[in-house]
């Protein structure tokens, strides 16, 4: 239970707000990756080599910050499962 | 202290309403583009009636597709809004020089203790993500934003304001703030080494092409982050003023009244995550890159 001094419940909150944003943010690294992409693409007249190679590098960058969220909520989780049980 | 903080806030707040209005402009486009503001009167409407032509004629054309800009009523609004926090703001400031003791709170709900509950409670939630030291450095900055976008957001319940918030050139304004923050942060704290954020696991040079595929791949990332803000912030708004505007049009007494209390719930939420988020941006940039990976 969450209490004054131990503010547990509060960082699960935290936690679970931040791993809120893993949705938008993954589907808006693809898209940005490939505006990029499309960009470029336009300025150097290689369409669409460019706007394929930064759509996969934009979906990696979606995928890597999942990851390392999903990594970050894991090792959260184990400190505090470690606070618990001394 | 709390001088210093009341003070800093007003200065914020006032850097604010002109960096808004400095970055108001470029995306609006056309009313569906821009989706919400001024699909309705406003208070703006009755008092300045050609208000909003004129800011449209002195914005020119939109930086996208080069159209002429035909929403504006969210500079005002920002206007109106950063002019209510100052004001709140010198309240406050009046109040604790006022009092005997400053360390004691009020003994009744004033603006004082309204503000001193929030600060607190900002401060508390940014120690816990990023240490004291750090937190008290930057509660200035994420301080203002909390005010700022909350009183902005309670706006929206007000009949005949809208929210600036409302707007994604509010919000874009707002956390292209958090962006350039939090890469001077960095850079502040680490110096070049803040660069080894961007270059991946492995920096050696034999790794130069995996450093140079890590570096888009984070500059991507890095990007994603202010769109994100925004776009959350404006779309909750968004939803919450449709959804009363649908049951304002019930023609029936008290019925959006549930879904206005709703809508306080969604300002404070809202303000919460974007503050939060800020936080934890600030927090990924100042720390060392064994922190974190």
């Amino acid at each position: 239970m969450p209490n004054a001094d131990d503010p547990q419940g509060k960082t699960e909150r935290f936690q679970t707000m931040r791993l809120a944003s893993v949705g938008i943010e993954m589907a808006l690294a693809v898209i940005i990756g490939f505006f990029v992409g499309y960009w470029l693409d336009e300025r150097f007249d290689t369409s669409p080599v460019l706007s394929l190679v930064f759509l996969a590098l934009g979906t990696v960058a979606g995928m890597r910050g999942l990851f390392r969220a999903a990594r970050r909520a894991l090792r959260e989780e184990q400190r505090r499962s470690r606070g618990k049980e001394p | 202290m709390r001088k210093a903080l009341a003070s800093a806030l007003l200065g914020l707040v006032l850097c604010f309403s002109g960096v808004t209005e400095l970055a108001a402009s470029p995306t609006d486009t056309t009313g569906e583009a821009a989706g919400c503001l001024g699909d309705h009167w406003s208070f703006f409407d009755v008092v300045a009636p050609a208000l909003r032509q004129n800011l449209c004629g002195m914005l020119g054309t939109s930086f996208i597709e080069g159209e002429p800009v035909t929403q504006g009523v969210h500079i005002p609004m920002a206007l109106l809004v950063s002019l209510v926090c100052v004001f709140l703001a010198l309240l406050t400031r009046r109040g604790i020089a006022k009092s005997k003791d400053p360390v004691v709170p009020d003994s009744h709900f004033s603006v004082r203790t309204f503000f001193e509950l929030l600060i607190k409670f900002i401060l508390d939630t940014m120690t816990s993500v990023m240490g004291e030291k750090r937190a008290r450095y930057h509660l200035p900055f994420i301080a203002g934003l909390a005010v700022f976008i909350l009183f902005s957001n309670l706006a929206g319940l007000v009949p005949g304001l809208l929210p600036p918030t409302e707007s994604l050139n509010t919000t874009f304004a707002l956390a292209t703030l958090v962006f350039f923050a939090t890469h001077i942060a960095g850079v502040r704290e680490q110096k070049a080494g803040y660069l080894k954020h961007f270059l991946g696991p492995i920096i050696k040079w034999y790794a130069l092409p995996l450093m140079i595929i890590m570096f888009v791949i984070e500059t991507i990332s890095h990007l994603v982050r202010p769109m994100s803000l925004s776009l959350r912030l404006m779309g909750n708004m968004v939803g919450k003023h449709k959804v009363v505007t649908i049951f304002l049009g019930f023609n029936i007494l008290f019925v959006p009244l549930p879904i206005m209390a709703l809508g306080l719930l969604v300002a404070a939420v809202q303000t919460f995550v974007f503050c939060l988020l800020a936080t934890i941006y600030l927090a990924l940039a100042v720390e060392h890159e064994e922190d974190h990976s």
